[in-house]
């Protein structure tokens, strides 16, 4: 008998994955999740450079630069590029990075179906790209003009685009259903010995309950948009009144998939936060036990009040008070979440790094959001406020400090822990103070030109909303503009800076921060210890 | 994880060690889990084909498909057991509940064999075997454990 050890090299077996190669075949979560956040910072700029065209043409009353189709075509492109293609991959991209650090699983659970839900997401990005290009080419047909809701019977006139945009909703909603998946079997199956279930960190809690609600969603929408693409070419009516058909019943599937979504694309953030707060408060997480039970609540309420985006189509009495009554409940477990955040913080050591400063402001915007979020929830009220600009102000303080701002704090909270080096602290407070102050700017005056009466995805408006406009557009050059900062920091932070420690903050708990700054290319080759 | 074991029976002595990966689901709750989801997914569609939106359904039975496949397919990586039997004259490597995955090598000529890569990008490996056959040993363990399983392999092979 005897023993050998011979190292790779020797062995001959597979060299080190190396140029193209490493991203394209990889199946290590840690590049996977390289590739969606730069995924989503390229489809940030993109989306970010329709919204900026958009505020330019409504810098003042009349039509300067877009005529009336290619301004809705923006519109409805900066929401679907945003959406699906800057915070859900970015969410991804911080699950695919930090899930199985904080279980202590050497990877996820599938994966080669990780780098192909990846690689479904550039083909689907190409798709909505040329579903803008596409009416710019002769018998390309009209601009997408029906917003990113896609109702009919707009959406059955308007040219061969929508089959492009239908095409991307089916590879976004393949390469979501994928990644949730996965992203269960992980969590459900590989934690390390002895993380129990209510052991788990709150932000693998939180993708559980994301991944749950996206696989019940999803499947619904790629039904509706197929319903849409056999009206338009198969001679069906399923949203047809002359064949039979009813146009309300697409807004019913694109809602049990839209409102859900809100959620899909919050409580990743949220995750963020249950981390973030209790890391530069120097205190455990408040009421950990309530904050899972009040997420199911919010998710399992979440999936059945969609409606209340359809006040105005004529549902009966009835069905108005529940699906009024159902929404304002929701403010109940959102509430105790906000509660929980505060008493974190309360008599904590706090200290306001960029993180920080991120998730306090998330604390008092996105509050600030559900506030005006139950003003519409309210049946008489709505009725006045629908389809106006206090919509577009209310659901951008709901998702950019709910979703953005909690995905900023998680880029800079774990950038340490990524590439080794610490971000530059002033540089990073820097674009904080940029970024929300330019935002604010932005969207707090839309309140008030909806209030006033002036309709969104309208490409001309009355004088009379001309000032708050320009402050809204300024607003928004600096908000659009300040986003090249946070480029630069990450590219400074990737080059070098600091060295970082394993465990980068001193208040940071978790498996994470037992690892080295960055990790291994394959981490936890000595068991995790969980407390 | 790894499980040995020294059992003396009347002929000789034998030292086993079972090889496992980590998990935290059994079978059964992996089946009430897939049922679970395939429950709740069910009843959005079917409610949806109720209101004539019958296209979710190919849709919902694909996704049922997929997500049954997964936990399947991630069970079986997790089920996986390699048990070890080692006496006097041979090493046995079975692989339950696979079929003809029984392993023997002469114990006198057996060799473990570990792997390292230098540059950290790939996990440790372990094997064993003789005449230039050999199997792979716990490809799902921690490069912890794989090292403390070549330790006690060594001693096993050596010691009895």
């Amino acid at each position: 008998m005897s023993t050998t050890t011979l190292t790779h090299d020797e062995a001959h077996d597979h060299g080190a994955p190396k140029g193209w190669r490493r991203w394209l075949f990889s199946t290590n979560h840690k590049d996977i999740g390289t590739l969606y956040l730069l995924f989503a910072l390229i489809m940030l700029f993109v989306g970010g450079a329709s919204a900026m065209l958009i505020r330019m043409e409504l810098f003042q009353p009349g039509i300067q630069l877009l005529d009336p189709d290619l301004y809705n075509n923006l519109v409805t492109n900066h929401a679907l590029i945003m959406i699906f293609g800057a915070v859900m991959p970015a969410a991804a991209g911080l699950a695919n990075w930090m899930i199985p650090m904080m279980i202590g699983a050497p990877d996820m659970a599938l994966p080669r179906m990780n780098n192909l839900s990846f690689w479904i997401l550039p083909a689907a990005a190409t798709m909505l790209l040329l579903s803008f290009v596409v009416p710019f080419f002769p018998g390309g047909g009209t601009q997408i003009n029906t917003g990113w809701t896609i109702y009919p019977p707009l959406s059955v006139q308007v040219g061969m685009s929508m089959d492009f945009l239908i095409f991307a909703i089916h590879l976004l909603g393949i390469s979501s259903v994928l990644a949730s998946i996965n992203i269960i079997v992980t969590l459900l199956n590989m934690r390390a010995p002895g993380m129990k279930m209510l052991k788990m960190p709150m932000f693998c809690w939180t993708w559980l309950v994301t991944a749950f609600l996206l696989i019940l969603v999803v499947p619904v929408l790629a039904g509706g948009v197929t319903m849409l693409l056999f009206d338009r070419h198969f001679g069906t009516s399923f949203f047809d009144a002359a064949g039979g058909g009813d146009p309300v019943l697409f807004q019913h599937l694109f809602w049990f998939f839209g409102h859900p979504e809100v959620y899909i694309l919050l409580l990743p953030s949220i995750g963020v936060l249950s981390h973030v707060i209790p890391a530069f408060s120097r205190k455990p997480l408040f009421g950990y036990n309530s904050m899972v039970g009040a997420m199911i609540a919010v998710a399992t309420i979440g999936m059945v009040v969609w409606a209340h985006h359809q006040y105005t189509i004529g549902m009966s009495l009835g069905a108005v008070t529940y699906f009024m009554i159902g929404t304002i409940l929701i403010s109940i477990p959102v509430g105790l979440m906000i509660f929980n955040f505060i008493a974190t913080m309360w008599r904590g050591a706090m200290t306001f790094e960029t993180p920080m400063l991120f998730a306090v402001g998330i604390v008092l915007m996105f509050t600030f959001g559900g506030l005006s979020g139950v003003m519409l929830a309210v049946v008489p009220a709505d009725m006045q406020y629908h389809d106006s600009m206090f919509v577009v102000a209310h659901f951008h303080y709901v998702l950019m400090p709910g979703a953005v701002f909690g995905l900023f704090a998680g880029v800079f909270y774990w950038l340490p822990k990524w590439t080794g080096h610490m971000y530059d602290e002033k540089l990073g407070k820097l674009f904080f103070w940029t970024n929300v102050i330019g935002f604010n700017i932005t969207f707090f005056p839309q309140h008030f030109l909806g209030l006033a009466g002036m309709p969104r995805r309208i490409v001309d408006y009355n004088v009379m909303f001309t000032e708050f406009n320009v402050i809204s557009s300024v607003g928004a050059m600096v908000f659009g503009l300040s986003h090249l900062l946070l480029l630069y920091i990450v590219i400074k932070t990737i080059r070098g800076g600091k060295k970082a420690e394993s465990r980068a903050w001193e208040g940071a708990k978790g498996l994470e921060w037992e690892l080295d700054s960055p990790p291994a290319f394959h981490t936890w080759t000595v068991a995790p210890q969980i407390k | 994880m790894v499980r040995s074991d020294v059992q003396i029976g009347s002929r000789s002595t034998q030292t086993v060690f079972v090889v496992e990966s980590n998990r935290n689901l059994s079978w059964r709750q992996s089946k009430w889990l897939f049922l679970f989801l395939a429950g709740c997914i069910g009843i959005v569609s079917f409610y949806f084909a109720s209101l004539g939106a019958w296209l979710v359904l190919p849709f919902t039975g694909l996704e049922i498909l997929i997500i049954g496949g997964a936990i399947y397919a991630q069970s079986c990586c997790a089920h996986r057991k390699q048990i070890i039997r080692i006496d006097q004259s041979q090493i046995e490597v079975d692989e339950p509940p696979r079929r003809n995955a029984l392993k023997i090598f002469p114990k006198a000529w057996s060799k473990v064999v570990q792997i390292h890569d230098n540059q950290g990008w790939y996990p440790s490996r372990l094997l064993i075997g003789s005449h230039g056959e050999f199997i792979e040993i716990g490809k799902y363990l921690i490069d912890d454990e794989r090292e403390q399983l070549a330790h006690q392999l060594r001693c096993a092979i050596e010691g009895a």
